[in-house]
């Protein structure tokens, strides 16, 4: 910005100086000129006045020879009238010989407009001309009349010093008109600066609050309109500080609210948890109603169990306070275990797992194993549920930035519009369906925010009665993002693209 | 989103039922019986621990404030602490540490907070292992079986990672003829890698093996506990020789 307004400001003084500069020099050159000729008019008229009285006395019969004689020495005497330094220059043209003098031109010399306006039409006349030496003047050439002949009278003022006036002030706007140019530029500059300075300081205070340093404040100086500007910006920063405050406030409340309700739910619960186990394991010793009693007191802590679990997690997510435990493992390792832990229920249902990888050996992948081995179960346990008892398949694909797994069941598969909405909450696929494994609705949410904690991806595709297919992208690195996955999440239909 | 080419897999596999039989721990049937301290604050839940522990065989004594729990640990001399980490009086962190101060005896924590933090905080101040509220009778039970089975049917030759001698019969581990104090759980950590001199453990093996875990669990216990053991047996714990770190699997032992 400051550079643009230097460089305008340059073009436009440049501009207005030389067009000034051109002004001056032009009406400068004009006054010179015609102070000159005035000069010079002057002179002429009162050396022709010397002359017609030299000639006066000549008589109206005089040969041509006496007359050029006399012309002769009336040069010679202009000439000496001239001063020694010589303000001009004489041309007398006789009828037999020209009289010469100083700068004066010879006969040849003088333009022939000039010689016909003084010979012809008997009248003074002058024009600028430049004749030896490059040096110019006015030429003013008169009639001079002697008895029985006209001859012709030339003067020649050098501009000598004209010239060298104009150009010393030539130079003299030039030169001034370079200083002038330069200050103006120089002027802008620094107004640009008292200008440009504020609004770089608010720039780079805004920069430091958007990197979380929320107290930066600038620097308000005197009361104009940068220094509003300022006051307008501090005002900002510090409602901003007090709304971000005022929410990690909440954030704190509420995370240090989740620890309390999860300790104080759990001690309880414990006691609970472990009086109903004493009792479902004398079972046998009671009535049957007492005994059954026992089993759906045990069944359904167990279901209490996982879903305050599931709701704490689902809280700490929101709360924030989720934090990445990141270590580098095999991907294929963790999916083993998942596979081996889940694989009981899937025989149960019938369904055959399987697990097809890319990659020969082991897939690396840094994050955090916890959440990542509880993702890949709810995933699995999700797809034995819905799967129908039909095979289920598991695939693993990597490229250098990416990991990726695909769940895929042949089950019941999922409505249009559904593979949004398998994310959210407590959401169903059809209410009217019995649960079997007994989940609590939170499993897919769960998934999805630990992925997203990683900065992954976690898709869902289904179509019903094909089944469906669940997909997790990770970064190979933590920190990374995810821009394609090295897995498509659709099936790949056999035959398609030949 | 869609790549029309199926991908080249390169490995497949199925789950095998099989994949679950493996030997359960601690040996079935072996009879194992103690001391146990509760330390907890809940007058039901350690009414109700004392009920289960009693069941199994244990004896259990009870504290309930943490105050007074180094005073009741050194006037019982129990065999393990049960130890609840949220206490009034004094932080059961502290409580941990003070008990680890003067004693190796396995510690095995009561938490209600599953978050990573505190979870390491517990396992550094000297727990051996910890059981996440709620939890279920057997869960307690066999982490508190684990940690008191010792394995004394194992013959009881001496082993060597670089100049650390381990003498298993005598539960001592020496350098140059030195002492190292470990704790229990520390020794058959540094038994387990010693035995197998060119094994590469991972986490779940050596919690198997060493906790006692059947299925996959916190794999942040071996963690910690290999920091703990490196503090004492290396010459320098940045850059160890004994407990090596094989990266993205696990650990084994240095050279003989």
């Amino acid at each position: 910005m400051r550079t643009r307004v230097v460089t305008s400001t340059l073009l436009v003084s440049l501009t207005v100086v030389a067009v000034l500069g051109v002004l001056v020099m032009d009406r400068v050159t004009r006054d010179l000129l015609t102070s000159h000729r005035e000069r010079a008019l002057a002179e002429v008229e009162s050396n022709l006045r010397y002359a017609a009285a030299f000639l006066a006395d000549l008589p109206t019969d005089a040969t041509p020879d006496t007359v050029d004689v006399r012309l002769d020495q009336l040069g010679q005497q202009l000439a000496t009238r001239a001063g020694p330094t010589g303000t001009y220059g004489v041309t007398v043209l006789g009828e037999t010989v020209d009289y010469v003098s100083g700068e004066a031109p010879e006969r040849a010399q003088i333009a022939p407009d000039l010689r016909g306006a003084v010979e012809r039409q008997g009248q003074m006349a002058y024009a600028y001309a430049e004749f030896r030496a490059g040096r110019s003047g006015l030429l003013v050439g008169a009639p001079l009349y002697s008895p029985g002949r006209s001859n012709e009278l030339y003067f020649f003022f050098p501009l000598d010093v004209e010239v060298a006036t104009l150009n010393v002030v030539r130079s003299a706007l030039a030169g001034g008109g370079f200083a002038l140019t330069l200050l103006v530029a120089g002027v802008a500059y620094l107004v640009s600066r008292q200008v440009v300075s504020p609004v770089r300081a608010a720039a780079r205070v805004a920069d430091e609050l958007a990197a979380g340093h929320l107290d930066r404040r600038m620097q308000v100086k005197g009361e104009d309109e940068l220094a509003r500007l300022g006051e307008a910006f501090n005002a900002m920063a510090v409602s901003l500080q007090q709304k971000i405050d005022e929410l990690e406030g909440l954030s704190r409340l509420q995370q240090r609210f989740v620890s309390d309700v999860s300790h104080e739910l759990r001690t309880p619960l414990t006691t609970v948890r472990m009086a109903a186990d004493v009792l479902h394991a004398a079972r046998q010793d009671f009535p049957p109603e007492v005994a059954r009693s026992a089993e759906l007191l045990q069944n359904e802590l167990d279901r209490f169990e996982v879903l305050l679990v599931d709701l704490l997690e689902i809280s700490r997510f929101d709360a924030g306070a989720a934090v990445l435990d990141a270590e580098v493992f095999d991907l294929t390792t963790l999916l083993q275990q998942v596979v081996n832990a889940l694989g009981p229920l899937a025989a149960r249902r019938g369904s055959e797992v399987t697990v097809r990888s890319t990659d020969k050996g082991e897939v690396l992948v840094e994050a955090d194993p916890r959440r990542i081995e509880r993702v890949l179960r709810n995933l699995l346990a999700n797809a034995i549920e819905h799967g129908e008892g039909l095979p289920i398949e598991i695939f693993v694909g990597s490229d250098a930035d990416t990991v990726a797994v695909v769940v895929r069941d042949r089950g019941v598969g999922l409505r249009p519009g559904d593979a949004s909405r398998v994310f959210s909450r407590f959401w169903r696929a059809d209410p009217a369906r019995a649960r079997h494994s007994g989940g609590t609705g939170l499993g897919l949410s769960i998934s999805l925010e630990d992925v997203r904690l990683h900065g992954g991806w976690l898709q869902a595709w289904g179509e019903p009665g094909k089944g469906s297919a669940f997909r997790v992208t990770l970064p190979r690195r933590t920190g990374d993002e995810v821009r394609a996955s090295p897995l498509a999440l659709e099936p790949v239909s056999v035959g398609f693209n030949g | 989103m869609t790549s029309a080419q199926a991908p080249a897999w390169q490995a497949q596999w199925t789950y095998d039922p099989r994949a679950h039989a493996r030997p359960l721990l601690p040996p079935a049937g072996y009879p194992v019986k103690g001391r146990v301290l509760v330390v907890d604050d809940d007058p039901a839940l350690a009414e109700m621990l004392g009920i289960v522990l009693r069941t199994e065989g244990f004896e259990p004594s009870f504290v309930s404030n943490g105050e007074r729990a180094l005073a009741a640990f050194r006037e019982t001399k129990p065999d393990l602490v049960l130890l609840d980490i949220m206490l009034p009086g004094k932080d059961g962190l502290e409580v941990c540490r003070a008990i680890r101060a003067e004693s190796g005896v396995p510690i095995v924590m009561l938490t209600a907070k599953s978050d990573t933090i505190d979870v390491v905080l517990g396992l550094e101040s000297g727990a051996d292992d910890y059981v996440m509220k709620p939890f279920k009778p057997k869960e307690l039970i066999a982490r508190v079986r684990a940690r008191l089975r010792r394995n004394d049917d194992v013959p009881a030759e001496p082993l060597h990672i670089g100049d650390v001698e381990i003498d298993v019969a005598g539960h001592r581990v020496l350098r140059e003829g030195k002492q190292i104090q470990l704790t229990p759980l520390e020794f058959d950590l540094l038994v387990a890698l010693a035995r197998k001199p060119r094994q590469v453990f991972t986490r779940e093996v050596l919690l198997e093996q060493v906790w006692g875990y059947r299925h996959a669990a916190d794999t942040r216990l071996v963690n910690v506990h290999v920091q703990r053991l490196r503090a004492k047996v290396e010459r320098d714990p940045e850059h160890p020789e004994v407990v090596l770190t094989v990266r993205g699997v696990g650990y084994k032992a240095g050279p003989p």
